[in-house]
């Protein structure tokens, strides 16, 4: 009996890359889940129509602060898996750091869809918990085995970014560059961006409610 | 007196009218714990049902045969490839495409035949170690009865010493007995708790916490006029993912329904409180969020929902003391599985009461104090 990418069955081999996606997941839906609405409830975004700035423009003026702050958090996060709790990186930074921007930019999208469709900070609020915490936790693989789901919750799970990250980090910190798992997961990923992209500046166009 | 406890009631009416006037707000509280507890319900386990595995049978004998028989038979193992070379193996488990892969070495057979040991190997892919463990462990109880066959078949003493395993309350160890009375506690903490933390908060931006101030309320009554309605959309969420447990999945239910609802009703104390401190604190709903989220994830990892806490570091033992939802889960497991009653589960109990008691008299403190 041999266990490959991690010999001494150490359970933070596999823990510490879940919790990564976690708190990734929820830092970057939480950071924008308030900004789109906010501005609506303040009547804000009325002004902001006013304003010669397009909506791509507002968007992209909404998503970049955080998502600095989310690379922030993001290298926190690789720097105490590595240091603090030892967890092999087998595949290479560059890699890592692309996945995870990418995801980044996912949750990030998850956050203004939700702030712009609902323009409710409390309803976004728990929409944006709801939709990221308990998923990420339960349905992403992190803890429970995808194939072992009864069908149809496993359609569900190919709808959550945080499936398609687990698989990524895992393969990344434990058994290294596998293209083969790592292409398709970022596809999907970026799929993702860009659906999520365009849905929100569908919301947001410039017209009053 | 009574002209308090009337103040208390309309504040609490205006609460919830607030909260659940609006259809969306309405149905974001109340649809997602019981859409969650089904579809958690059903994901939650730490049985596998659908094992991919490779084979590399260098041995092709009768008894090589017999043995991948029992994994294919199991009903759990599907056997998605017969390799030729141990260099296949890295491709199949690297590509995930194999959870894990047998591999059986040439003299399986003879070794046996002259009743010595035989090996076989057994590679998992480790990058998730717990269900890598759990599938091994399958392949070793087909391995034993395939031990136990070929040693009857061959007319070779069976083993002398066997154990067997006896879990009490819960003989087929199911996870989903275990997962889904902790999502009681679990799913009605996240949302309720974010809840509160925005209640003060939000009257905070729009200014009209201070004329809430200026009224006749009381600190203590406004306290009372915002746990209150938290805590009846807590029980009403807990009541759906106890229904969904209840009806959909019948788990069985050994304790009393009263002793459930107390604790829950103590467990939502608690975590209104410490809401209602965080809103009481906070300036804006963005910073109420972030701040309810820092209790919320640390809250539900170490609770014990999936991870025993047993099995935790010391020191986040200790933390796991203040933790409300810790207590919830026991209280449920407990009720649920063992039939404990009340005074079993005084334990749990007063440490809730102690924390409700701590956070909310310290919020109804601050909102007396910190005026903006």
């Amino acid at each position: 009996m041999r266990l490959w990418f991690n010999d001494a069955n150490e359970s933070r081999y596999f823990l510490v890359p879940g919790l990564i996606v976690l708190v990734m997941t929820l830092i970057g839906a939480l950071l924008t889940a308030m900004v789109m609405a906010r501005e609506w409830e303040r009547g804000t975004f009325e002004s902001l129509f006013v304003t010669p700035v397009r909506s791509e423009e507002i968007l992209l003026g909404k998503t970049i602060p955080y998502f600095l702050l989310g690379l922030i958090g993001l290298l926190l996060c690789i720097v105490s898996a590595k240091y603090l709790f030892h967890v092999p990186l087998r595949g290479t930074l560059p890699v890592l750091l692309a996945a995870s921007m990418l995801y980044v930019l996912v949750a990030l999208g998850i956050g203004l869809l939700i702030s712009s469709a609902v323009k409710n900070q409390l309803i976004a609020s728990q929409l944006s918990m709801l939709a990221t915490f308990m998923p990420a936790l339960m349905l992403s693989g992190f803890l429970f085995d995808l194939r072992s789901m009864p069908t149809a919750i496993r359609v569900i799970t190919f709808a959550l970014p945080a499936r398609y990250y687990v698989a990524l980090l895992q393969t990344i910190f434990l058994a290294g560059n596998v293209w083969s798992v790592i292409v398709p997961n970022m596809a999907m990923l970026a799929g993702m961006v860009a659906l999520l992209g365009l849905g929100t500046r569908a919301v947001t166009r410039k017209q009053l409610v | 007196m009574l002209e308090s406890l009337l103040r208390i009631i309309a504040l609490t009416r205006k609460e919830l009218l607030a909260v659940l006037k609006d259809p969306r707000s309405r149905n974001s509280l109340l649809i997602p714990a019981i859409v969650q507890s089904l579809v958690f319900g059903y994901a939650a386990t730490y049985d596998l049902y659908h094992v991919p595995y490779a084979v590399l049978d260098q041995d092709h004998s009768v008894a090589s045969r017999q043995l991948l028989a029992g994994l294919d038979g199991s009903g759990v193992f599907e056997r998605v490839a017969d390799l030729r070379s141990a260099a296949d193996i890295r491709t199949w488990i690297d590509r995930r495409r194999a959870l894990l892969v047998v591999q059986i070495n040439q003299d399986f057979e003879k070794q046996l035949q002259r009743g010595q040991s035989a090996d076989v190997q057994v590679i998992a892919d480790g990058r998730n170690s717990n269900t890598a463990a759990t599938a091994s462990s399958y392949v070793t109880a087909v391995v034993g009865a395939f031990n136990q066959r070929w040693r009857q078949d061959h007319g070779q003493p069976p083993d002398v010493l066997t154990s067997s395993d006896r879990a009490w309350y819960n003989p087929n160890l199911e996870t989903r007995w275990n997962i889904i009375p902790g999502l009681i506690g679990t799913l009605a903490l996240i949302q309720t708790l974010m809840l509160t933390a925005m209640s003060v908060a939000r009257e905070r931006e729009q200014g009209t916490f201070d004329q809430l101030l200026v009224t006749p309320f009381k600190p203590f009554e406004i306290m009372a006029g915002k746990a209150l309605p938290s805590m009846f959309v807590g029980i009403a969420q807990a009541t759906g993912v106890f229904l969904v447990a209840q009806l959909w999945f019948q788990i069985p239910f050994a304790g009393s329904v009263v002793t459930l609802y107390v604790g829950l009703l103590m467990f939502l104390l608690a975590a209104v409180g410490i809401g209602l401190l965080l809103s009481s604190v906070m300036a804006t709903m963005q910073q109420a969020m972030l701040s309810a989220l820092l209790f919320i994830m640390p809250f539900s990892l170490l609770s014990g929902l999936t991870t025993p806490v047993s099995n935790m570091p010391t020191v986040l033992q200790y933390f796991t003391a203040i933790n409300p939802l810790m207590y919830a889960i026991d209280i449920a497991r407990r009720v649920y599985l063992e039939g404990a009653g009340l005074s079993l589960l005084t334990p749990d109990l007063w440490p809730l009461a102690i924390i409700a008691a701590v956070t909310l008299s310290a919020a109804s403190w601050m909102f007396g104090h910190r005026v903006t």
